[in-house]
């Protein structure tokens, strides 16, 4: 009988895991790609972003550096939820209750300087202890994003000539 | 015979004022309105921009706060030439040979802290005895540009919405 409920506890924590992970991934199903940089939202999953808008519309980025740039190119609309993947279990969070962690060794999505989302403190703390940063709201967050876009655009541009120049010579 | 000289001496002048109006304006005509909040350009001519890449588009922007959303925006693309229009004649001039003013009294353009451009240094100097703000580089007023985005966009979002609302109940 304890046996029997053990494996039934076992099979129901399984189930419900793999349904967390398939819903957590329907977003990059849905929009596999980042819309500004191309980036692949499965790779990028841990700092992936969800943005909804008050007309219904989504725009899926690889990171908070897209989304930055969403958010400034759209100002006709207003963002009524704004999620993240949460650095750990990849699971879209509510990027606002989120805790992000700025800075640390980790090389950042689309920036020199990092940002990560984590939906528990007690994980953002852990990473901090390990590959320092510091830690912050989801609005010290958004302002650091726009703060770095002027050198880390400059950074991407550069980058991505070297790659395309690159992948131009092994033709 | 001196009356048709000077006729024809006063019809080369027009021409030739005409000509320079129309060429200084050539930008306007080519795109009339922002590409990123459609505002219009020749209203704004003293802050717009344009930039021309390196496939050979030209991008007309209102003002430098869209510009560095074009220049986010589009990261495959190395920008060539920008110009911004001097804010006393309204011509295009060279945005990287420009004298800067960020701030000052006067209403920015998209942005809570304006950015003025000048082709004469001591035009930029008497703007600032007049109404305030500093002397800046190209570069500086990019990263301004960027630093202020964040603000920048929540504040236009919300003036955008109640325009819109107000325009909604005059109705």
């Amino acid at each position: 009988m304890t046996r029997n409920m053990l494996s039934a506890v076992l099979m129901t924590f399984l189930v419900l895991s793999l349904a967390g992970f398939a819903l957590a991934q329907e977003d990059v199903k849905l929009a596999p790609s980042c819309k500004y940089c191309g980036m692949d939202r499965t790779k990028f999953a841990h700092s992936r972003m969800v943005v909804t808008y008050d007309d219904g519309t989504k725009v899926s980025t690889c990171s908070i550096h897209c989304l930055a740039i969403d958010l400034s190119t759209n100002i006709d609309k207003t963002p009524v939820t704004i999620e993240v993947g949460d650095y750990i279990s990849k699971r879209l969070i509510d990027a606002e209750k989120a805790y992000w962690v700025i800075g640390g060794n980790k090389p950042g999505v689309m920036t020199k300087q990092a940002e990560w989302a984590f939906a528990n403190k007690v994980y953002a703390e852990k990473f901090i202890r390990e590959h320092k940063g510091f830690l912050a709201t989801f609005d010290e967050a958004m302002k650091a994003a726009y703060e770095s876009m002027y050198t880390d655009t400059k950074m991407i541009r550069e980058k991505r000539k070297v790659q395309k120049m690159q992948e131009a010579e092994k033709k | 015979m001196k009356r048709g000289m000077l006729i024809t001496v006063l019809m080369t002048c027009l021409l030739c004022v005409a000509g320079l109006v129309t060429a200084n304006q050539d930008d306007v005509q080519g795109s009339p309105s922002c590409k990123y909040c459609g505002m219009d350009r020749a209203k704004f001519a003293h802050s717009r921009m344009l930039v021309t890449y390196d496939d050979g588009t030209k991008l007309g922007t209102c003002s430098i706060h869209c510009l560095a959303t074009d220049l986010a925006v589009n990261i495959d693309k190395t920008p060539v030439a920008i110009e911004v229009g001097d804010y006393n004649s309204k011509e295009l001039i060279d945005a990287e040979k420009a004298f800067w003013v960020i701030d000052g009294s006067k209403p920015g353009v998209m942005t809570k802290q304006a950015k003025w451009a000048f082709a004469k240094r001591e035009d930029a100097e008497k703007f600032i005895t007049e109404n305030g703000g500093t002397l800046a580089t190209f570069d500086e007023a990019m990263k301004a540009a960027y630093e202020s985005m964040y603000a920048d966009t929540k504040m236009i979002r919300e003036r955008r919405k109640m325009k819109r609302m107000q325009g909604a109940s005059g109705h």
